[in-house]
């Protein structure tokens, strides 16, 4: 599913700001960068059977650390995507099983099963994967799952990507080249 | 490579997702699993899926209709068939399309095989005195079919690698061993009981008098019927009054009516 390292022209493609390397990154950094994706398990283990609650708590601490730097952004961006599907999924099968609990009309049929087969696969897999990009982060690595790394590093080290991170702030002078 | 990537590994997640549902879906039914039809799920009732169980039922009721040598009369066709039909409208949801085979032999005897497919001796009704007691020993047998005792017990006896060979194959050597378990149709004490209160409780939501039950139970002891040979189906333990006890037993809700079969029963049996 995953894909270890972008791609080595990514890395000088002028399109995209250069990636943070591991001795480039504070310990604090990647603890943050971590903790986008173990809060979110606290948040899901919170809001069984409902699953909203770890998306409210994923957009939060995605709006609280964004701005903090480039690495952090991309990994709670990465966590906040790629537990969209997975939420709606779950939505669906909650809504789906109370149909078939209150509703004659509704069955218990193998496309219920399968559904449920499917859900938690990509539930399974959503969360084997968070856990190996949290302890990569706290390594101060990129980890890319498959669409949502690429989407995260698209919209956080794109150059049309205007905003403004903590660190970068000095970098962004009041001293303007002539031209 | 670029943005372009992003999209076909969306593509990529969308069909996987959309492999792993429907794969599932058609797939899984032809795995034995522990499925029950009321939705639970028993690890160790690993048995046929219901359309496996339905494929069994449509292979022995032809092994059935091709032994039998004389068709009944419409009239006993007819006649069964306002009996089933006063229990299945009242049955509610289930998993089986019922069918009902009226086979010609003096034999008292009716049999559940795998898929809701129900088969019923002429002796049966030549030895019951109302269409309610047939009406009770076939509400008995939907509770076998309900309860998945005959496929349950197949399955047991025989082990799911050999019953999915007679679907896969019907080597004769096999069909005929299923064919035998189908026919001894000895349940367990308690998949009787269970039969029996399933059937109770049918007849009362069909308006039949769940005293029927006992009322046929009683018949059979009073007339010595060999119990061991031809009701060894119904009554697994024949020695066993707790069954007919327990029919006798049983507590219609406030403000019950019966309502009565509307068939000439003396006609009926006049003519078998």
């Amino acid at each position: 599913m995953e894909e270890m390292n972008p791609p080595m022209e990514t890395q000088i493609n002028p399109r995209y700001y250069p990636l943070p390397q591991p001795d480039e990154i504070p310990e604090r950094e990647r603890e943050d960068a971590m903790g986008g994706y173990l809060m979110m398990f606290a948040a899901v283990a919170s809001s069984l059977p409902l699953p909203i609650i770890n998306l409210i708590a994923a957009i939060i601490y995605y709006y609280v650390n964004r701005k903090k730097s480039r690495f952090i952004h991309f990994h709670s961006l990465q966590s906040l995507l790629s537990q969209l599907p997975t939420t709606f999924m779950n939505w669906g099968l909650l809504y789906w099983a109370i149909m078939v609990w209150t509703s004659t009309s509704w069955e218990f049929d193998d496309y219920f099963k399968g559904y449920i087969f499917a859900v938690v696969v990509a539930n399974l897999t959503y969360v084997i994967f968070s856990l190996i990009a949290a302890f990569r982060a706290k390594k101060g690595r990129m980890y890319y799952f498959i669409f949502f790394g690429k989407l995260s590093y698209d919209m956080v080290f794109s150059v049309s990507n205007t905003l403004v991170y903590k660190g970068e702030r000095e970098v962004s002078s009041e001293n303007k080249p002539p031209f | 490579m670029g943005r372009t990537s992003i999209w076909v590994d969306l593509l990529k997640l969308l069909v996987s997702f959309a492999l792993l549902w429907l794969g599932y879906t058609y797939i899984s039914p032809m795995i034995p699993t522990g499925w029950l039809p009321n939705g639970s799920w028993d690890p160790d009732a690993i048995t046929l899926s219901i359309e496996q169980e339905e494929d069994l039922g449509e292979f022995l009721m032809e092994i059935f209709e091709i032994q039998q040598s004389e068709k009944v009369s419409p009239k006993v066709d007819s006649a069964l068939w306002v009996i089933e039909n006063r229990l299945l409208t009242n049955l509610g949801p289930t998993d089986y399309e019922y069918k009902f085979m009226i086979i010609d032999d003096p034999m008292v005897n009716a049999m559940t095989l795998p898929g809701g497919n129900i088969i019923v001796y002429t002796g049966l009704l030549a030895v019951s005195d109302t269409p309610e007691e047939v009406a009770a020993v076939l509400a008995h047998e939907i509770g076998h079919a309900e309860q998945r005792h005959v496929v349950d017990k197949i399955v047991a006896e025989l082990g799911i690698t050999f019953v999915m060979a007679v679907l896969t194959g019907g080597d004769p050597g096999l069909v005929r061993e299923i064919t035998q378990a189908v026919v001894s149709n000895v349940f367990s004490r308690s998949q009787e009981q269970e039969a029996d209160q399933f059937g109770l409780d049918l007849l009362e939501r069909s308006h039949i008098d769940p005293h029927a039950l006992a009322a046929f139970f009683r018949k059979l002891n009073r007339e010595n019927l060999s119990y061991d040979a031809e009701m060894e189906w119904l009554m697994s333990h024949p020695h066993n009054n707790s069954r007919i006890k327990a029919s006798l037993a049983y507590k219609v809700e406030e403000g019950f009516q019966a309502e009565p079969i509307a068939i000439d029963w003396e006609a009926l049996k006049s003519s078998l």
